[in-house]
């Protein structure tokens, strides 16, 4: 008897900490926080309408801003966010918000860029005024990608990366 | 040869009751569940979202859409770049997500919807005629006067997407426990 009782005691403790895992993990997970803007599409819609929504249209409204930005999450917390397009349209942006950080280069920058290139202009080079801008655009465009390499530098060190390649 | 054997049972004998007597230990019981949940939840792979894998279905696409690009197979030098450069790819597309920078972009929005819909909506049936048909009954005034046969198309598509639409509804409604929703007037 006294073994049995044992044995029941394990199982007790076993279902105790599945029940716990359960209460834990599933029913006490933190949720998590969407805040949504509305004004601005209730806005729009009434913009739209030339008059103020009333309050059945109000509510319709937000129902179903809240269930696209549901849906956009669930989206993201299922990984459909990755690969194709929305990949490289992230990527993309990341690399816009980057080069704002870029700044505008200054007379002797863009003046020692023109000396150092004098080759490239063959036997009778142009002006300085005359490419300024090429050189400026030039000058802007190399910076930026130093800064996203610089950046993709630092933040690959986060990653572990695995390549499955057969080739040689 | 009894001798040299008796011994040896007697000196057997209290380790097995010891064995035995371990063996029903609950706490014995427990350690090993312990040890066998340990060993499942390291066996499990876990995706803590630093892992970038670029897998041999991704490497031969890249390869054979450059292949196609340049008129010639890459070369080993061109081939590493290429799948250099779609791992700096990956992981700026990983920091833009994490600084929330999909966020009211109306491109990435349609796709996930669109990617939503393949995954939870692909079996959405086609309306049959008579539900066409019904349609068509109920809002001719709107088609001005043209046939059912001329619109026909537009009222397939329209029923459609819309039980495409309440398809994804239900999956809203599903997860939305997950959320705390906050409404605010103003921007954050």
């Amino acid at each position: 008897v006294s073994g049995r009782l044992r044995r029941a005691s394990l199982l007790h403790f076993v279902a105790l900490g599945a029940a716990l895992y359960v209460i834990l993990d599933v029913l006490a997970a933190p949720r998590e926080e969407i805040v949504i803007a509305v004004g601005p599409a209730v806005a729009v819609r009434e913009a739209a309408l030339g008059r103020a929504l009333s309050a059945e249209e109000r509510a319709a409204l937000l129902d179903r801003i809240v269930q696209e930005e549901v849906l956009v999450r669930e989206a993201f917390r299922l990984g459909l966010h990755t690969g194709g397009r929305i990949q490289k349209r992230l990527a993309d942006k990341m690399i816009v918000l980057l080069q704002d950080d870029v700044p505008a280069p200054d007379e002797a920058e863009l003046r020692a860029l023109f000396d150092a290139n004098l080759a490239r202009y063959g036997p009778a080079p142009p002006p300085f005024d005359a490419v300024r801008g090429a050189l400026r655009n030039e000058w802007r465009f190399t910076r930026a990608r130093a800064i996203v390499d610089a950046k993709v530098a630092e933040l690959r060190r986060d990653y572990r990366v695995v390549i499955e390649d057969d080739a040689p | 040869v009894t001798a040299t054997t008796q011994p040896d049972a007697m000196n057997d004998a209290p380790p097995r009751a010891m064995r035995n007597r371990l063996w029903r230990d609950p706490l014995l019981g427990f350690l090993a569940l312990t040890v066998v949940l340990f060993a499942l939840d390291a066996a499990v792979p876990r995706d803590d979202g630093r892992t970038i894998v670029i897998d041999r279905a991704t490497v031969a696409a890249m390869v054979e859409r450059n292949a196609y690009l340049l008129g010639r197979p890459p070369t080993p030098v061109e081939r590493a770049a290429l799948i250099d450069a779609a791992v700096d790819h990956i992981v700026l597309a990983r920091e833009a997500t994490a600084l929330g920078l999909y966020a009211g972009d109306p491109q990435i929005r349609g796709e996930l919807f669109e990617r939503l819909a393949r995954r939870f909506a692909a079996d959405v049936a086609e309306p049959t005629e008579a539900e066409i048909a019904a349609y068509y009954a109920a809002r001719r005034d709107q088609f001005g006067g043209r046939t059912l046969d001329r619109v026909r198309g537009f009222i397939r598509t329209d029923l459609w997407l819309k039980r495409r639409e309440a398809r994804l509804a239900g999956v809203a409604a599903a997860a939305r426990d997950r959320y705390a929703v906050v409404l605010t007037e103003a921007a954050p």
